[in-house]
Formats: C-alpha cells, structure tokens, sequence
C-alpha cells in the first residue's frame, strides 16, 4: 500500500523538484501586508489579493525599492518548502507598481540617497566637448534609441558609438542596465561618455530606472554619465545620480556632441575675419605707396626748381625721338604681317607690305631688291 | 571628424592666424600667405562637418545575469 519509503529531508527535497520542475519561476502582482524585517538581514512579507495570501521572503540586499504595508508590487518569485516545512516564495526581483506605489518608493529612496550625497552637485563631472567614443546603454528596438541617433547623426560626425542593447523595462531591466554601465567602466579603452537613455511611458515602465542599484551604478561610473528617460516632466533617479541629466534622449543627443552648424556659422564668420584683415592690410599698404608716391613727386618738384631751361631741353630731345615727330618729317615705317621691316633680308620678292606715313598707309609690292 | 583631435587643432590654428592678423607687425606678403592658409584651413573643416558620419555598432553581448 505504500511506495518507497522517504526521510523528510528525501521527501522536502522531492517535493521542491516536482515544484521547480512544474513552476520553476512565477511573476506576480500584489499588494504588501506584514512587511517585516528580521536582524537586519531577512524580510518577509504576504503578497495579498482580495481573496488568497502568499508569504515572501528575501534578503535584504537584494530589497531595491523602499517597501512598506499596502504597496503594490510586482515579484519574480521561486516557490518552494523551506527547511521548517513552511510553503514560501523567495523574491529574485521585485518592482512597487502603480504610481502610488512608486511615487512612495522613490521619494523614500530619494530621501535616503540625497542623505548619502549621490546627487551632490560637487559630485558632477564635465562632459568632454568633442566626444570621440560615445558609450549608450539603451534597448535598440526602442523609440528612445532612434531618437538620440537621428539627432546625433543630425548635428556631429565622425564619432563611434557603441550601444549596449539592453531591456528598459520589466524584472529583468535593472541587472541588464547595470551589467552595461559596468561594462563600459570595465573597457581598457574607456568611452568619453556614457549616456542611458528611454523614451517616455508609464510610470511602472520608467521604474527601472528608480532601482537603487541602478542608481548606484550610475553614480559610482568613472565614465562622464547622462541619463535621460521619458519626457521632460519624468524625474528619476538615476537622473539626479548623472553628471548630467537629460529632459529626452533627443536632448541628451544634444549635450553630447555639439552642433556642426554652429561651427559652419563659425567658419563663415572667421573667414570674413580673415579676409576684412586682408583688405585692411591692403588698403594700409596702399596708403603707404601712394604716400610715397607723393614725397617722391614732390622731392623731384624741388629738384627741378631752377632747372626749367635744361628741362625743357631735355624735353625736347625726347620729343624728337618720338616715332610720330620722326614720320613728320619725311620717314616711313615698312611693315609686313605687321612686323616692322629693317633690312632687305626681311623681305621676298613678290611680297605685299605696308608702309606707315604721317598720314596714313601705303600697300606696296616688293618689285625687286638692291 | 577625421578625429576629434585634428579637428580641435586646426580650429585652434584657424584662430590662431585670426589673432596673428591682429598684431601690430604685418607685411602684406606674410597676411596673403596667412590668408591661403586659413581658406584652407577652413575649407578642410567645412568638409570634415559636412561629410563625417558617425559609426554606431551594437555590442555583441547579452547584459544580464
């Protein structure tokens, strides 16, 4: 009449298996009553409906969000005997749902986190303002995501960027942001920023991003950090723990890098600069040569003072040369192909030239040559 | 940018010649020179702006516990 026969610890562990093996992992959703904290290390509380209740236990350490009776939460729980026999959930992650809930969990954490100095302004570091490798902890299906490339891609060039794809939402959301930030503080190449980044939601969406550890993580990376999640009104923690805080990953694409038409205004501005030093570098140069052009006008008007008689002279010897006063008196200018003939060599028989007189041109043919 | 670097420093250079334009011993031989050298410089950077793109990889990692 009976099967094989069990020690109770045979039968406890047996009964665990068959647990495990049938529900290995539940997520559930319910409101906190008997929250209690024993030596400082162990909680436990019920997770309570209108019509059944669960008992929970966790560690301490692994309590993220402020809890107190009536909240609602949302756990990932493993259900088992524990060694006194007792049927238990043990808590692997929990989240307050609900904005009621949340809003009393973050502003506990906030509380207590503002009296640790994590969102002390001296903590706040600089941003670099050429960033040369950007680091971004986001999900890549997500909006947020898209947001900060397009107007990345829109105002900078030349910059890697390396997303840690990761979930921004749900249980599973907090380990795998804070896995990714402490992946970029790893690198033995460190990113010059480090930005975290999701688009607007609910505030249970948000969450995530309220997680103490989280957080934590945030404040405590070496890299220059930017958070930015949901729209401009969403404040979360991580936020007020980053050296600087995004309104929307559209505008933590804007604190990151600068804007290229900005310094395209620059550079038309400097080149005009450049160019107006030019012309009045020029103009003063000018200045300076019709200066000396007028001393040097003037210097030859005092050498010559007294010395009209040779002037004039000299004035009409040049008069003389001029080939106009020579054709006056008689003299010819033979061209041909408008080349002006000097010797006899210069010409065939046969060929037709020109020849230039005071008055005007004769066509003449070369008939013979002596 | 072709990098960030070269880009800071030829803007910086660019000012440079812009400051050089306001001292006070300039020949005009010197200031057409400088002058060549900052439409190049600036030719350079219009490019560098206008024709960088940014490279986005996705880390080939799974971030969780």
């Amino acid at each position: 009449m009976f099967g094989e026969t069990l020690s109770v610890s045979e039968a406890q562990n047996l009964i665990n298996e068959n647990i495990k093996a049938s529900t290995p992992a539940l997520v559930i959703e319910g409101e906190v009553s008997g929250f209690n904290v024993n030596r400082g290390k162990f909680v436990f509380f019920d997770l309570k409906d209108d019509e059944a209740i669960l008992p929970c236990f966790m560690m301490v350490f692994a309590l993220k969000y402020p809890l107190e009776d009536g909240m609602k939460v949302k756990v990932l729980v493993e259900p088992g005997l524990t060694a006194k026999g007792r049927f238990s959930l043990t808590v692997r992650e929990l989240q307050p749902v609900g904005e009621g809930s949340l809003k009393k969990a973050f502003e506990a954490l906030k509380k207590k986190l503002n009296a640790e100095g994590l969102f002390a302004l001296e903590r706040k570091r600089e941003l670099p303002e050429f960033p040369s490798r950007i680091g971004v902890v986001s999900s890549s299906g997500a909006a947020g995501w898209a947001d900060f490339s397009k107007i990345l891609n829109e105002r900078w060039g030349g910059v890697e960027v390396l997303l840690a794809d990761v979930g921004v939402q749900g249980l599973n959301a907090p380990a795998e942001i804070i896995q990714a930030i402490e992946h970029f503080n790893q690198e033995s190449e460190l990113v010059d920023v480090l930005v975290v980044i999701r688009g607007g939601g609910s505030a249970d969406d948000l969450a995530a991003f309220n997680h103490e550890d989280v957080v934590r993580a945030v404040a405590a990376s070496r890299i220059p950090t930017v958070v930015g999640i949901g729209h401009e009104t969403d404040e979360s923690l991580a936020e007020l723990a980053a050296d600087m805080r995004a309104s929307t990953p559209s505008n933590a694409a804007q604190l990151v890098v600068p804007d290229k038409k900005d310094f395209i205004r620059q550079l038309v501005e400097k080149n005009q600069q450049a160019t107006r030093a030019v012309a009045s570098i020029l103009e003063s140069n000018e200045e300076a040569i019709q200066e000396s052009q007028e001393s040097l006008a003037s210097f030859l008007d005092n050498f010559f003072q007294g010395k009209g008689d040779s002037l004039a002279e000299k004035a009409r010897l040049l008069a003389q040369l001029n080939p106009e006063n020579v054709l006056k008196r008689g003299y010819g200018i033979l061209r041909s192909s408008g080349k002006v003939i000097t010797s006899v060599t210069g010409v065939t028989i046969g060929q037709k030239a020109e020849l230039e007189l005071n008055d005007g041109t004769i066509g003449v043919t070369v008939d013979g040559k002596r | 940018m072709a990098s960030a670097k070269s880009f800071q420093q030829k803007m910086a250079e660019l000012d440079e010649i812009l400051a050089w334009f306001e001292s006070d011993e300039v020949s005009l031989d010197d200031a057409v020179e400088k002058y060549e050298q900052a439409k190049k410089l600036s030719a350079e950077l219009e490019k560098e702006l206008t024709e960088a793109k940014n490279k986005i990889e996705i880390i080939d990692k799974k971030f969780s516990k």
